[in-house]
């Protein structure tokens, strides 16, 4: 696939935006000039109108309106995949007190798991992982065509390698251990920050999230040149999961690194963390392309990602800056950070065991793990608040206002600090009066239309140069006029409607006590207020609501919300959908404690140690002790499809699938023709078998 | 001889009194809070910082996204009716729901179905081929009524022209795509 690429370059601390007014002066000339052509119009309008006028009116009137609702539903779109993202995003926090109350009291679970789950949180066994992963073990089939690592790592395999990534070939797992194993070598003996001298290496760029966006980076490369000892490069984090090529990304950074650890330099992001990647999609892409040496290779990423550095220290002669992925709280150290194990932090959902040996950790090493978190999940606070609050939309982490930022610049000698973790329409934004600056490097991020951009900073300036791009497949075949994407086939309604239906129980109930006359009918604000009170998130319910349910003079169809689509759970033949639901609501949480346990990576976990992870999910939920055993004892049951006393996983997830009826229409027709031929009456009901 | 309403107010609390409702009253009411709510949707899409203000440039792109076809100087009007002196630049949602409430209410603004905007390509048509071409679009719509600017145009040409191969859109597919109905 063919990637086409527009930029724009321009320097400021402020975006001066055509459409945005920076001062007082400059008000009163545009307002003029509008009124002025207001007169104008006026004028006009009172006179007679002929047809040809009245006709284009008509015709530029209604366009404007078509564009308006466009802008609208883009918009909204962005909001509805940013809210949704962060709802989901809650269940890392989720998973991070079920940990620490694991660690407090651990007698709930059976022995085995316990051990389990607390070696999710140890760091890797060296020389086993070694072992396993050795390339010198690892035979090349013959007919294998890809790219190829061979001797020394150089500048010529780093652009085949690219060229090879680009026509979409995978590289073969021994040179992936190859390009690892060195990389490893080199990331185990940097400090727990890089230095980035600017006296001698003159610049810098510095790229954002790219999360598997291989056409950004590549577009990167081609207009600011590939990093080399001569064109510095500081990468913020979160280079996997979500895009497509995850694998492709994290290999050419590495790459790049071995090349030139000089002057390429990688900070860790929250999304380089083993129990992120497996919700994410990197872990996934692995599995794909990996398949026979999976395990081992996860491995070795999980200890890869716990020595990455955790931020860069640019030293640019005026000025000095920091560059960390999520940001900072009143409680960052960094003299402490600079001396503490990073790799004892292998996933930041699991704290690490204490090194006294006991079940909790003391004062100070809560606090160094709180640090940890807010190093890397961070946000500016939104509203512009003063101090340090807890993060309400990722529920872990800091919101931190400008004072926050001040005293941090202040007490350190910084002038500004640089940042990624959230994506922004312009690919950059400036905070607390510029003194905090995001840059996120995937353009048109999860089918968005964001622009990505870059930072570019010189010796012994005191602002930094942004660039801007936007890349874009481009379709050989031209785009149909009449582009109806069904509702389904979005992403971001999709996501949308899974939520809706696996709450489809509590929904129906709560919209049945509404209704009040039992007319089938709910008013409009009801109906919204009751979405965003079950669903726990605040979207745009009625400018949706075409898109979601029916509706006639008299107010809401609130059963229509669920005819389209059903929730195909036909293969667990379980009669209460309410339990179904229950476990596909909670399908984040048990993906990440079945990774967990399935330390082998295996596909399978017993019975047992099933029973184990949802007694432990609802423990959290409830909070008491008292869990049914025979609700859990049925779940399981539910979940051995084979009856073989193991539990394929992926199996299960296969099987929650939400189905879009309408699209199944000819299955209904041949249903219908059955019927027909064996004479009967009709069908009494209109069920389809699906 | 009591009146009715002396033996309405004589008569103590019971439970079993009937209070009588207003129906017409209430769905004028349930009426009233959705266009509220649905006002303040449209107008949070384009809040950007969350804190209850949109840029003054934008209400026209928020004002036809509610369907609504003010001419440019009718949109000058709303403006000046909601914006605040003291910050020319950002329109309050206060005033916007007060001033587009009403707007709403009074049914102003309302779009046109499509056989009229297909009657107004016809007009444009003088030929009567069925089809307009990109020269005659602009003349048009570049010149006449309240002209589109370059970028206007150019969106405008390129969906106008999504299907076709030879530089003439054939309006009557054209604007069943532009007049979307969508209930609000």
């Amino acid at each position: 696939m063919w990637h086409k690429a527009t930029s724009r370059f321009f320097r400021g601390v402020y975006q001066d935006d055509n459409n945005c007014v920076n001062s007082e002066d400059e008000i009163v000339p545009q307002v003029a000039a509008m009124s002025e052509k207001v007169d104008k119009m006026k004028m006009v309008s009172k006179l007679s109108v002929s047809p040809v006028e009245k006709s284009a009116s008509k015709i530029q009137a209604a366009f404007r309106k078509h564009q308006a609702r466009l802008k609208l539903k883009k918009q909204a779109a962005w909001q509805i995949h940013e809210k949704l993202e962060y709802s989901s995003e809650q269940t890392e926090s989720k998973l991070k007190d079920m940990f620490e109350k694991l660690l407090k009291s651990s007698d709930i679970l059976s022995p085995s798991v316990t051990k389990l789950l607390h070696k999710a949180g140890l760091p890797v066994e060296e020389k086993e992982l070694l072992r396993l992963t050795n390339p010198d073990n690892i035979r090349v089939d013959a007919t294998y065509q890809g790219p190829r690592v061979e001797g020394p790592i150089t500048r010529k395999i780093f652009v085949d390698l690219i060229e090879a990534f680009q026509r979409g070939q995978v590289l073969h797992e021994k040179y992936v251990c190859e390009i690892l194993h060195q990389a490893r070598a080199i990331l185990k003996s940097l400090p727990n920050f890089n230095h980035v001298d600017l006296t001698y290496l003159r610049h810098v760029f510095v790229v954002g999230d790219l999360h598997g966006q291989l056409a950004d980076l590549l577009h990167i490369f081609n207009s600011n040149g590939l990093p080399s000892t001569d064109n510095a490069y500081v990468f913020n984090g979160d280079f996997v999961d979500r895009g497509r090529n995850s694998v492709e990304v994290i290999l050419l950074l590495l790459v790049a690194l071995i090349l030139y650890p000089s002057s390429v330099f990688l900070n860790r992001g929250n999304h380089e963390d083993i129990m992120v990647t497996v919700r994410y999609g990197f872990f996934n892409e692995l599995n794909q392309k990996y398949r026979t040496r999976k395990a081992p290779l996860i491995d070795l990423f999980k200890d890869i990602f716990s020595w990455l550095p955790l931020y860069s220290y640019v030293d640019a002669g005026k000025c000095k800056i920091i560059i960390l992925h999520g940001g900072i709280s009143d409680k960052i150290n960094l003299k402490k950070l600079n001396h503490i194990s990073r790799n004892r932090y292998v996933s930041i959902e699991v704290s690490p065991q204490s090194k006294t040996g006991a079940k909790r950790l003391t004062e100070e090493e809560e606090n160094e793990y709180r640090q940890i978190q807010d190093l890397f999940w961070s946000d500016p606070d939104p509203r512009g608040r003063k101090g340090c609050r807890k993060n309400e939309d990722r529920k872990m982490a800091c919101f931190f206002g400008s004072d926050i930022t001040h005293q941090f610049l202040k007490q350190y000698n910084l002038s500004m600090i640089i940042r990624s973790h959230q994506v922004k329409q312009d690919g950059y934004e400036y905070n607390h009066d510029g003194k905090v600056l995001t840059v996120f490097s995937a353009s048109n991020y999860c089918g968005g239309s964001n622009w990505g951009a870059v930072v570019r900073w010189d010796y012994n300036e005191e602002e930094p140069w942004i660039i801007s791009f936007k890349t874009q497949a481009i379709e050989m075949e031209k785009l149909s006029f009449s582009k109806q994407l069904t509702l389904f086939e979005d992403p971001v309604y999709r996501a949308l409607t899974e939520k809706i239906m696996t709450n489809k129980t509590a929904l129906l109930k709560r919209f049945e006590k509404a209704d009040k006359n039992k007319n089938d009918h709910l008013p409009l604000t009801t109906w919204a207020d009751i979405l965003s009170d079950v669903l726990q998130v605040d979207l745009p319910w009625l400018i949706l609501r075409s898109k979601l349910v029916q509706e006639d003079p008299k107010g809401i169809l609130y059963k229509t919300m669920f005819n389209d689509y059903i929730l195909d759970n036909s293969k667990f033949q379980m009669s209460n959908a309410g339990i179904m639901e229950d476990l596909y609501m909670r399908k984040d949480m048990l993906l990440a404690l079945f990774n967990l346990i399935d330390y082998n990576h295996s596909g399978f976990i017993s019975r047992n140690e099933f029973a184990d992870i949802i007694k432990l999910i609802l423990d959290g939920e409830n909070g008491t002790d008292d869990v049914n055993d025979a609700y859990i004892a049925e779940l399981t049951s539910a979940m051995d499809f084979d009856k073989n006393g193991k539990i394929d996983f992926n199996e299960f997830l296969e099987s929650f699938r939400i189905v879009n009826v309408k699209k199944n229409p000819t299955s209904t027709k041949k249903a219908a023709v059955k019927t027909k031929s064996f004479g009967l009456n009709g069908a009494t009901t209109n069920e389809v078998r699906l | 001889m009591a009146t009715p309403t002396d033996a309405a107010s004589a008569v103590p609390e019971q439970e079993n009194r009937v209070t009588l409702r207003d129906p017409i009253r209430e769905s004028e009411e349930r009426a009233n809070q959705a266009r509220i709510k649905r006002l303040t949707e449209a107008f949070n899409v384009f809040d950007q910082e969350s804190n209850n203000t949109i840029p003054s440039s934008e209400l026209g792109t928020v004002v036809r996204s509610l369907g609504l076809v003010p001419t440019e100087g009718e949109l000058q009007d709303i403006l000046s009716e909601m914006s605040d002196d003291s910050n020319p630049e950002s329109i309050h949602l206060e005033r916007f729901l007060n001033v587009m409430n009403t707007i709403l209410k009074d049914r102003r603004y309302q779009g046109e179905p499509e056989s009229k905007i297909l009657r107004a390509f016809q007009v444009l048509d003088t030929q009567n081929n069925g089809y307009l071409s990109e020269d005659e679009f602009r003349n048009y719509l570049c010149k006449e009524g309240e002209p589109f600017n370059d970028e206007e145009f150019q969106d405008f040409m390129t969906i106008a022209l999504d299907d076709e191969t030879n530089h003439k859109c054939t309006y009557k597919d054209f604007v069943q795509h532009l007049v979307v109905e969508d209930n609000d």
